[in-house]
């Protein structure tokens, strides 16, 4: 094997790679990355197992090849050296990185060893904007839960609807986040749980442009600029989240926004496990906290809501984490009762919801 | 290696077998049988099985017009693994040999122990679907040695296994594991080997060259590679394994050795308690070919055969009865290990009884 490419475009993929490669030595291959240098066009793939990233990379290729290339490593050469890089692979394996008067000599493994890009079983597949993409993560990313032991809850459901509707959903138990996007040419119905680093790690490659989603079987693949991303799906059967979100709780309450935020803020400083109590009336809210025997607090804030009094509770942070992905000036808060689901939106945000169970106040 | 070479475990491939080939494999087996018989040898080709991408999922349509071809009688084996076995040269198969598949793990106890981590670490692995295979294995070698937390850890595992997984636990003492644990995976059972097959394993994985006798005890042998192939196969006791992790010859003329020091008076020359449990083992076994030899004078029968000569000398020196005396007297001796015996105090005891019953003169 034996290319030339140029420090920028490289330094880029490997960036892009670093989140992807293992640091652990459970298996010492999954810290490399596969160089695979065709006449007909290169590109590099790495892989934890979980997720697996192939991007294209231009090189002038003089002997084609391919080699398992240790990826921190190599990064850390690469970022340090200037202008044009020449990569020489010799017979005893030894990987020679050359640029201006450096040269560097690099173990690496045979590619044969390095895990199979899966074959992608048949797939529906969608076509979605970046934006429309990073949007759907953001807003429902955060509240998928961590390392719970019901594992398809670590992850956000793609659920594609016979009725041209891709809906994405997130939930740790406590409090669900769902959107819902019209799209084009959606046939069969069909669900897919992508586990959350990865829609996490997907985030940070969405670059300007389409984004071809294609979610088969086993794994889902996003197709973005030129880059293959490829992420096993999460075993098992994601809860039934039509039933969850309440569909005709009467009473609603808009808020603004922003002081909403802020004064969820203030009133969790003093707070058990970031509890705090709405009181809604005509009008205003009061939201307060307290905890007995170190102190409490209290904030009014105007309210549009004309109706009977209620007294209700809530975890703090998963309001607070819901009304930081939002951007609308005025949200809604609809409400049963003090004990069922609530569901938290933007005013005339229709195709997002967030609900939200309240606390059992003692 | 495919699965078709599991020398002497026919009942328990022919199981195997069947299940692949009538896609009716259970989410957890447990493999059970004394150490070195061929269980994860079995298990790891049992997985590449399953995953060989050369296998077509129609075993049962295309099963029935092969099964008049009787090829190799001798193996006994009862169904035709030629379309169930893995191929042993696609990708899949050699990543597994490899220990480097994605959807392939093995998990060992870590200093004599399987902590909740690394069970932890099997239910990430499992609840994700498979990366390129078609099923996920788990391989859990020594299971007993799971401690109460990681067992109850895996109970929920084991219960609702993910989809396309397959779990494989392996223990040579299933009594140790937990009911709970036992009662959730189809069990499969292992048997020692008889002599001709234990030999043929450990030739396989020897290859042509046995290990060269040790000098260090002064008795002649004869130096072919057959008598020394059965001679390990002996010692072995159907369990070949044993034979082709370590070597049993210099094992047992150490054991020997050390009996002479014993006999001598000499001070506690075991270097830990693991090789006093194991002298133990070897001590029993000349004793148990002394007696036999004493009764029947047939040197086949003997286990230690090579060392015939010397046997014959100890065992005119002490009459039977004194053998089989000691002999249970060591084996009682032997079931306090579990309670942490003193070593040096041991070494004394075992000595001055040794002593007593043994004619020194032909050390």
């Amino acid at each position: 094997m034996k290319i030339k490419v140029a420090k920028n475009t490289i330094q880029k993929k490997l960036s892009n790679i670093q989140g992807v490669v293992e640091n652990t030595n459970t298996m010492p291959i999954l810290t490399h990355f596969l160089l695979d240098v065709n006449k007909e066009g290169s590109h590099i793939l790495a892989t934890d197992l979980e997720t697996t990233l192939k991007q294209p990379v231009e090189a002038e290729v003089e002997q084609e090849g391919r080699v398992c290339i240790p990826a921190r490593k190599f990064f850390e050469i690469v970022r340090e050296l200037d202008g044009e890089i020449r990569l020489t692979l010799d017979k005893e394996g030894w990987l020679r990185v050359n640029s201006g008067a450096s040269s560097f000599k690099l173990a690496t493994l045979p590619a044969e060893d390095f895990p199979a890009w899966p074959e992608m079983e048949a797939s529906e597949e969608i076509t979605l904007n970046d934006d429309e993409l990073l949007r759907i993560i953001e807003k429902t990313v955060f509240a998928s839960g961590l390392d719970d032991k019901r594992y398809t809850l670590n992850g956000l459901l793609f659920h594609l609807r016979p009725e041209n509707a891709l809906v994405v959903v997130a939930t740790d138990g406590h409090r669900l986040a769902a959107i819902s996007k019209t799209i084009e040419g959606a046939g069969k119905e069909s669900k897919a749980i992508v586990f959350r680093k990865a829609a996490a790690e997907l985030k940070k490659l969405l670059d300007k442009g389409k984004v071809k989603v294609a979610l088969g079987k086993n794994h889902a693949l996003f197709e973005a600029s030129g880059a293959l991303f490829l992420t096993r799906l999460i075993e098992g059967t994601f809860p039934n989240y039509e039933q969850v979100i309440p569909q005709s709780n009467e009473i609603k309450v808009f808020l603004n926004r922003e002081a909403f935020v802020k004064a969820l803020r203030r009133a969790s400083i003093i707070s058990d496990n970031n509890l705090v109590v709405l009181d809604i009336s005509n009008g205003s809210v009061v939201i307060s906290s307290s905890v007995p025997d170190y102190g409490d607090s209290k904030e009014e804030i105007q309210a549009g809501y004309r109706g009977e009094n209620l007294r209700i509770g809530f975890n703090a942070r998963y309001l607070l984490e819901a009304l930081g992905v939002m951007d609308q000036e005025e949200v809604v808060f609809e409400i049963q009762d003090n004990h069922s689901p609530a569901v938290l939106r933007g005013k005339d945000e229709e195709d997002y919801k967030y609900v939200v169970m309240p606390v059992r106040l003692g | 290696m495919a699965l078709k070479d599991v020398i002497g475990q026919n009942k328990a491939v022919n199981i195997l077998f069947r299940t692949i080939q009538r896609d009716r494999i259970p989410s957890s087996y447990l493999f059970a049988g004394e150490p070195g018989i061929g269980k994860k040898f079995a298990a790891i080709n049992l997985a590449k099985a399953v995953n060989c991408t050369k296998i077509v999922n129609s075993h049962q349509s295309s099963f029935i017009g092969h099964k008049n071809n009787k090829e190799e009688p001798e193996r006994l084996l009862t169904v035709d693994y030629r379309l169930t076995d893995c191929c042993d040269v696609c990708s899949s198969c050699r990543k597994i040999d490899a220990g480097i598949h994605p959807d392939f793990s093995l998990i060992l106890p870590e200093s004599g122990q399987i902590r909740i981590e690394e069970i932890r670490a099997i239910n990430e692995i499992l609840f994700l679907k498979p990366f390129e295979g078609r099923k996920k294995i788990v391989i859990v070698d020594d299971a007993e040695l799971m401690n109460q937390n990681a067992a109850n850890a895996f109970l929920k595992t084991l219960e609702e296994p993910p989809e396309d997984s397959l779990i494989i636990i392996i223990s040579s003492n299933p009594d140790r594991l937990p009911d709970t644990i036992r009662s959730r995976c189809a069990r499969i059972n292992f048997t020692p080997l008889p002599g001709e097959e234990c030999e043929k394993v450990i030739e396989r994985s020897l290859g042509h060259q046995p290990p060269v006798i040790s000098r260090k005890t002064n008795i002649k042998k004869p130096e072919t590679d057959d008598s020394i192939l059965s001679t390990l196969a002996r010692l072995s006791m159907g369990r070949p394994g044993s034979a082709i992790s370590g070597d049993l010859i210099e094992e047992r003329d150490r054991a020997v050795n050390i009996l002479k020091s014993m006999l001598k008076a000499g001070k506690d020359s075991w270097v830990s308690r693991d090789e006093m449990e194991k002298w133990f083992d070897q001590i029993l076994l000349l004793l148990r070919d002394i007696a036999v030899s004493k009764i029947t004078q047939d040197e086949n029968s003997l286990i230690n055969s090579d060392l015939k000569g010397y046997l014959n000398k100890l065992g005119r020196s002490m009459e039977l009865k004194i053998i089989i005396e000691n002999y249970l007297k060591l084996s009682n001796l032997k079931r306090y290990f579990n309670f942490n015996l003193n070593k040096s105090l041991t070494w004394n005891y075992t000595g001055s009884m040794l002593r007593k019953a043994m004619d020194t003169v032909y050390v």
